[in-house]
């Protein structure tokens, strides 16, 4: 690159000394406004004592009744699944009692014939 | 304030006592505004990141496990939560308004060279900011608040070693980045001459 009047274009050669330097020179502490650090402290001691509670009794609402409403679902679920096998086996012996009744009747019918 | 002291008012505090809190508060706001401040890099944010810190350290001071840490290590850990969510929600926003304070002069010097030098600091600023957390905190420690590696240790729970080993990689890195952007700088042979 041409070097422009007075400068001169040149990479970056930093020993580390020199980069901490510029950091130090870089990171100076910096200070909130007194009006900010007072305001905030002033609401800080002011903050409603329910409010810092809330978060606790938001939790504990939570958790009693995601339970609660855990504990219906699996109620619900177990019914209906008692109530589904009941009806299963009902249904069976309804089939098996008409197996046999034809079979009977199919019998008799053989036996009459004959 | 001495470590008794901070003890004594961190128990205080941690059974609900106000006072104890504003008296903890008025010694730790400083330095988490300043860390948040190098984080975002403009006052406005480093103001309501401060603000939403300490309400944080507020609700869930009476939950505070003291596990021989400073206290100033739990107020960073919020802080620096609140720094990532923060950069979460801002993902769009690349640039960072590099406002008052940083780059004031010090002493009158030859304007050019005042602006290159400015120019310097902005780059180095950037360079810092484009360091993952660990690295920046540790810098923003060191320099800032000018803790020593030992301490910067316990801040962030690391052992000294391994704070150092931190600094030096960190330090290399940002010389490679530094190198890797050529900028325009003054030659020690060529002289601004005053107008």
């Amino acid at each position: 690159m041409e070097p422009k009047q007075g400068y001169t274009v040149i990479p970056y050669q930093y020993n580390l000394q020199e980069l901490e330097s510029n950091l130090r020179v870089i990171l100076q502490p910096v200070v909130p406004t007194p009006d900010f650090v007072a305001d905030l402290k002033k609401s800080l001691l002011r903050y409603p004592r329910w409010k810092l509670a809330l978060p606790g009794m938001l939790k504990s609402i939570m958790l009693v009744s995601a339970g609660f409403f855990s504990g219906v679902i699996i109620l619900v679920t177990g019914i209906r699944a008692i109530v589904t096998i009941l009806g299963t086996f009902k249904i069976l012996r309804q089939i098996k009692t008409q197996v046999s009744k034809k079979q009977l009747s199919a019998t008799q019918t053989g036996v009459l014939s004959v | 304030m001495t470590q008794l002291s901070e003890d004594k008012l961190l128990e205080r505090a941690t059974h609900g006592d106000r006072e104890a809190f504003g008296a903890l508060y008025e010694h730790h706001v400083g330095r988490i505004y300043n860390y948040i401040y190098y984080r975002t890099g403009n006052t406005s944010d480093a103001e309501d990141l401060t603000e939403r810190v300490f309400y944080r350290a507020l609700r869930h001071i009476g939950n505070y496990n003291d596990r021989g840490l400073p206290f100033s290590a739990w107020l960073y850990r919020i802080a620096h939560n609140l720094v990532a969510n923060w950069y979460r929600d801002n993902s769009r926003r690349k640039e960072f308004p590099l406002d008052d304070a940083v780059f004031r002069p010090r002493q009158y010097d030859h304007p050019e060279r005042e602006i290159l030098k400015s120019e310097e600091q902005e780059r180095l600023l950037l360079e810092i900011r484009r360091l993952p957390p660990d690295r920046q905190q540790l810098l923003i420690l060191k320099f800032v608040e000018h803790l020593s590696n030992a301490e910067i240790g316990r801040v962030m729970g690391r052992t000294e070693g391994a704070i150092k080993s931190l600094y030096h990689r960190t330090l290399l890195v940002m010389r490679e980045e530094m190198v890797n952007e050529p900028t325009i700088n003054i030659t020690n042979n060529d002289e601004i001459k005053d107008y």
